[in-house]
């Protein structure tokens, strides 16, 4: 027995052996949530917004598909908003190694003012873990709802066109101003070929 | 960055190329109109020469002189997230170890081939997962564009993004992302993009880096640019240039061959005698009386 183990090759093999079980949990899915949210206008006093989460299973190893994902997202107060479509929340069986889910809803914004949303939370199952796994999706920048848009001068709206699309203007205004010149027939020269036929 | 100075170098650089492709539509278009084979009527050559001349004198007020700037360093801005933190310049830019215990991962959403256009927001999403007890909070993400060949070359640093209130609880994943923009003028081709994150556990701070490969700048622009219109014209023109070019093979050809036939072949013997416009003329009156006389 102590010449087995003293031989150097199973000592490096029972490191390996040590080492891989420590890095074992890279061969973990991650799962990545990107949430949305935008605001549309609707009137002077509503304001729609847009929330869409998209769920993608990231990691490094291939055999990293989850299950029962569940999605909820908490973050939005009955008293500050009212869901218009969709809901929420929302589960699906399972999502393979590499693959997206996507889900969206939309709310009507109520109050007036700046509102900080959470992250929302996704809850899956993982086969190689007993306990339900935890994920947290991004944070969402904060929404000025309802807020007063300054008015914009026509000046700053023709700036802005200009500054956009100037040199395509130019260069195609260029090009179809030769074209005109050079195909056109000057008064001079018609004047001439008639009499001449004359 | 200083907007102002890229404000004045896209103006410059804008003047530059107009410069240029005045240049260019001045001796493409020339070549192709004053051509022999081709007279165009008097008027229109005036007109012609006017236009030209004034296209040359329009460039001069688009003549600058281009001033150098030293490197802008990266500067952290204003937290979109909440309020900045005091302490946060001395956590950027430092070197800190990665955290053991700490995983994370990167992500381009719907962007697998890590397509960055020159001067536009891109979008990256960083996963962090929290294997220890105790909670994470994440300080800052920051990156930076190295050369692919040289990773000392320092290409630019971008601007750090400021975390005021994100934290991971322990045995959880969070996702959080990080819009870039790589600068305008940058050149299209492959670069390697350094992305870290600074997080602290416990009031220690520690830094992992969650990206180290490369990007794909390409540029920025639509279908309809200056470059793609005058290419467009260039090829017209040398087009519609060789069609004339042949045009005028091909007459000159065909006119050698039917000119052919009528070469005549001088002048043969003739019989002046045997000729129809000497009759009743002196030389056969004199001819007749002579033979009368014998």
């Amino acid at each position: 027995m102590e010449t087995v183990i003293g031989n150097p090759f199973i000592k490096a093999l029972i490191i390996l052996f040590l080492v891989s079980a420590t890095t074992a949990a890279g061969d973990a899915p991650f799962i990545i949530s990107h949430k949305k949210a935008s605001l549309t206008r609707l009137n002077s006093c509503a304001e729609r917004v847009s929330v869409s989460i998209d769920i993608y299973n990231q990691g490094f190893s291939k055999k990293r598909t989850v299950y029962d994902v569940s999605l909820v997202d908490d973050s939005w107060p009955k008293d500050l908003f009212d869901i218009i479509s969709g809901n929420t929340s929302k589960s699906w069986e399972r999502l393979d190694a590499g693959g997206i889910l996507s889900h969206s809803f939309e709310l009507d914004a109520k109050r007036q003012g700046m509102f900080h949303g959470a992250p929302a939370v996704i809850t899956y199952r993982v086969p190689t873990k007993v306990s339900l796994q935890e994920a947290y999706s991004t944070p969402i920048l904060p929404l000025d709802i309802l807020a007063e848009r300054p008015t914009e001068n026509k000046l700053d709206w023709l700036q802005r066109l200009l500054a956009k699309y100037g040199s395509q203007i130019s260069v195609v205004s260029i090009v179809l101003l030769f074209i005109y010149l050079v195909a056109t027939p000057s008064k001079a020269s018609a004047a001439k070929a008639s009499k001449k036929k004359r | 960055m200083n907007l102002r100075y890229l404000k004045i170098q896209s103006t410059v650089l804008f003047n530059l190329r107009v410069v240029g492709y005045i240049h260019y539509l001045f001796f493409s278009f020339s070549s192709f109109f004053f051509d022999e084979n081709n007279k165009l009527p008097e008027m229109a050559i005036k007109i012609l020469r006017v236009f030209f001349i004034g296209l040359l004198l329009l460039q001069f007020p688009l003549f600058q002189v281009v001033r150098c700037q030293s490197e802008t360093e990266a500067d952290v801005e204003g937290s979109e997230l909440g309020i900045v933190r005091e302490d946060v310049q001395d956590f950027v830019g430092g070197n800190f170890k990665p955290a053991p215990g700490v995983e994370t991962i990167c992500l381009f959403p719907k962007n697998s081939a890590k397509v960055v256009p020159a001067g536009e927001k891109t979008e990256l999403l960083v996963g962090m997962e929290n294997v220890g007890q105790s909670p994470l909070n994440i300080i800052a993400i920051e990156a930076s564009v190295h050369l692919p060949f040289d990773h000392r070359m320092l290409v630019q640093n971008l601007t750090a993004q400021v975390f005021d209130n994100a934290s991971v609880p322990p045995s959880t994943q969070a996702t959080f992302p990080y819009i870039f923009a790589v600068s305008k003028f940058l050149q299209p081709g492959t670069f390697d993009l350094v992305g870290t994150v600074v997080y602290e556990i416990n009031q220690s701070p520690y830094q992992s880096t969650f990206y180290n490969g490369t990007i794909e700048v390409v540029e920025a622009g639509g279908f309809v640019s200056v470059e793609s219109v005058f290419l467009v014209t260039l090829g017209i023109s040398l087009v519609v240039l060789l069609g004339l070019w042949i045009h005028g093979q091909f007459k000159r050809i065909s006119q050698k061959t039917k000119a052919a036939p009528k070469v005549e072949v001088g002048t043969g013997t003739t019989d002046a005698s045997m000729d129809e416009w000497l009759q009743g003329t002196a030389y056969n009156q004199s001819s007749s009386k002579s033979k009368k006389k014998k």
